[in-house]
């Protein structure tokens, strides 16, 4: 989702994509094409052979965003993109955007996760899908079952992941595969690794550290890229980690951030700073969810529907926080770190609170947090469970 | 039967307009619980603006009396370094007035001038002999210079005048060789030139002779060329009158028919005007000829019908008789 070195721009990007609709309850399927000239996007009905949405521009769609199990939002759709509709388009993207998958041990990710996530968005791999996950004995066996490992590298990853929760993320970018199985191999510069994969410095230098290159887990292939991202991100199973809900708040991370490549910096902030993420996931929200989520606000804020489709433009990240000192209040803990809703104003008091770091506007402030400490559960819920 | 249906059709009213009313109960709860969280979200809000408000005019009071504070600073470091600078002036100067005051001062600097002045004075004169000095030192040397010059003149005219007496000696033969040699070139060119000359005249003469013949023999050949040439003229022109003469006589031939056509045409249509008006008149004659009879047989008719009843049938008019007719 984040915006990198594009591949040869060419004319003209075209894809099948699918779209729920509730009122009918049936899926749609649709031709979209981007035009790369001018960021504009066409939407056909394959069904009705007619014209969706005529060719519109909309600058928040960029090129990086359309690929092959991506989710875009066009005006409040959701449009899940399947499938290539062309050769030329699946020629020229195929092999820029790969999907990858990697699994971060939680030793690991409580020290490393904001380091991990940057160094990989300054390498053009973006995060397209996340979310922190609770292994129990029964889904561990379920997830190494058909995995070419010995019983001892088996049992070590069984006890690893049953140790906490670990974070599952699906990567996109160019041979992603390749490259995460090659800083894998690493390990601290050996010089025998076999991987004729040359890495960049930052990736070596983070990799470098023993507790990062054995903290992580991603497969080999691309087909067991296809099966791990099929058993953590398709498949209906509770794997993903409850909310706590008690002295916990939350706080979105939102579109236009991850959009410009400051994930990893927002949470590296976070984590530095004596909070805790308890859960974790990545979502696409339809425009319908953003309002009701929004509802508390309209009337109430002027900035009420731009904030709506700020939300809906695109992937956020939803974190559950709690703070490291269990005397200390979360919520007005978090807030108080958040800043003052207008970056402006946050730079001139707080300047060192997120919003003043990384807010460009009021609408733009780079995190959503609760303002009313007892909203805090029912957003949460809402996050984490009302929208599946 | 109809009574157990009747029953459950009413069970089931009853509890769907339960369930509605259950719906509708919780709907205006959580509407009504939306809009305390609203207010309560408006006020904490409004708070924290004020909060911010003060806080930024807090923090802009504090930049503007830090930037008072600063200018009353630096206005002091001002005024502190301009007294002190003033006291300086003042020791230095009161240091002077004692100093000008004393008259051991004063004598010693009368010595101090009149010293200077000394120095100054031995020094011009110094100046004076070694511009002397070097004035002599130049003349020398521009002496020198010239009489280097005419020396080297010399040398240069001694030199040249013997190069020249050995080139002359060397010379003398080959230049005469030359000259001979070029008197007899000069010779054989100009009989060249001669013989060339004569040629040019011959051919000259020769082309003009021949010239001549021919300009007088075009001359007999138009002349001979003209007789028929003019005969034939002549001819032409008598055969040219001819038709012309002819062509004329034709046209008034022409002229002279139509003329007389258009006469004649002219005295038929009189004649046949006359013609008919003839008969016009003739008609004419005897119709008012017809009418006349009519008309005076209609009125001896009437004279006949009324005879004898007293009737006026025709009544002159009375004549008038007065003094004014007469």
């Amino acid at each position: 989702m984040m915006t990198g070195a594009a591949p040869p721009t060419e004319r003209r990007l075209a894809f099948v994509a699918e779209w729920y609709q509730t009122e009918a309850a049936i899926i749609r399927t649709f031709l979209v094409t981007y035009f790369v000239a001018d960021k504009a996007v066409e939407v056909f009905d394959q069904r009705s052979k007619k014209t969706f949405l005529r060719r519109t521009k909309i600058p928040e769609l960029t090129q990086r965003d359309f690929f092959v199990g991506s989710k875009i939002n066009v005006f409040g759709r959701q449009f899940d993109i399947v499938d290539y509709a062309d050769e030329s388009t699946r020629s020229n993207l195929a092999k820029y955007r790969k999907r990858g998958f990697v699994l971060l041990k939680s030793h690991m990710w409580q020290k490393h996760l904001g380091k991990f996530l940057k160094t990989l968005i300054q390498n053009k791999i973006n995060i397209n899908n996340g979310q922190m996950v609770q292994f129990t004995s029964k889904m561990v066996t379920q997830f190494l079952s058909g995995k070419p490992k010995t019983e001892v590298v088996s049992s070590v990853l069984m006890n690893e992941l049953l140790a906490g929760p670990a974070i599952s993320l699906e990567l996109i970018g160019d041979n992603v595969v390749e490259i995460m199985s090659a800083c894998v191999k690493y390990k601290g510069g050996d010089s025998g690794s076999s991987s004729s994969m040359k890495l960049s410095s930052s990736l070596e230098q983070l990799f470098g550290q023993e507790d990062v290159c054995y903290g992580i887990y991603c497969p080999d292939t691309e087909e067991d890229v296809a099966i791990d991202l099929k058993f953590f991100f398709e498949e209906r199973h509770s794997i993903m980690k409850e909310c706590l809900f008690k002295g916990t708040t939350l706080a979105i991370i939102k579109p236009h951030s991850i959009k410009d490549g400051l994930l990893g910096d927002i949470i590296d902030d976070i984590l530095s700073n004596g909070f805790n993420v308890t859960a974790m996931r990545m979502i696409l929200m339809a425009r319908i969810n953003c309002e009701e989520f929004y509802e508390v606000y309209r009337g109430i804020l002027p900035e009420y529907i731009p904030m709506v489709a700020q939300l809906a433009s695109g992937v956020c990240m939803c974190l559950e926080i709690a703070s490291s000192d269990p005397g200390k209040s979360s919520h007005s803990d978090f807030r108080t770190f958040c800043g003052p809703m207008d970056p402006e104003i946050a730079k001139l008091l707080r300047p060192h609170t997120l919003r003043a770091k990384f807010g460009k506007s009021k609408v733009l402030n780079a995190i959503h947090c609760t303002d009313l400490p007892d909203d805090t559960n029912l957003e949460l819920q809402y996050m984490f469970k009302i929208l599946d | 039967m109809e009574t157990i249906e009747f029953l459950s059709r009413t069970s089931r009213r009853n509890l769907k307009s339960q369930i509605g009313w259950q719906v509708a109960q919780r709907m205006r709860q959580w509407s009504e619980d939306l809009d305390e969280r609203r207010l309560q979200l408006y006020v904490q809000l409004q708070n924290e603006s004020l909060q911010v408000d003060e806080e930024v005019a807090e923090r802009l009071r504090q930049r503007a009396d830090e930037a008072e504070r600063q200018r009353h600073e630096w206005i002091q470091m001002e005024r502190l370094k301009r007294e002190e600078a003033e006291q300086e002036l003042l020791k230095v100067k009161q240091q002077q007035r004692e100093i000008e005051n004393s008259e051991a001062h004063r004598h010693m600097q009368t010595k101090q001038i009149l010293w200077e002045s000394k120095q100054a004075q031995l020094q011009q004169i110094e100046e004076r002999r070694a511009l002397k000095r070097r004035q002599a030192c130049v003349e020398i040397l521009w002496q020198r210079v010239w009489q280097r010059l005419d020396e080297s003149r010399e040398q240069q005219q001694q030199y040249e005048q013997q190069l020249r007496r050995l080139l002359e000696g060397q010379c003398q033969a080959e230049n005469l060789a030359r000259d001979q040699q070029q008197k007899q070139q000069l010779q054989q060119q100009v009989l060249q030139e001669q013989r060339e000359c004569c040629e040019a005249l011959d051919v000259a003469a020769a082309n003009d002779v021949r010239r001549k013949q021919m300009e007088l023999q075009q001359h007999q050949a138009k002349r001979r060329q003209q007789l028929p040439d003019l005969q034939a003229q002549i001819q032409q022109n008598l055969r040219l009158a001819a038709c012309q003469s002819e062509a004329n006589q034709l046209e008034d031939v022409a002229c002279n028919m139509r003329e007389d056509r258009q006469i004649y045409e002219e005295l038929m249509q009189k004649q046949c005007e006359r013609a008919r008006n003839r008969d016009w008149h003739q008609q004419y004659m005897t119709h008012t000829a017809a009418e006349r009879a009519a008309h005076r047989q209609g009125e001896l008719e009437r004279e006949r019908a009324y005879l004898g009843t007293g009737c006026v049938l025709g009544q002159q008019p009375k004549q008038p008789y007065g003094r004014a007719v007469r």
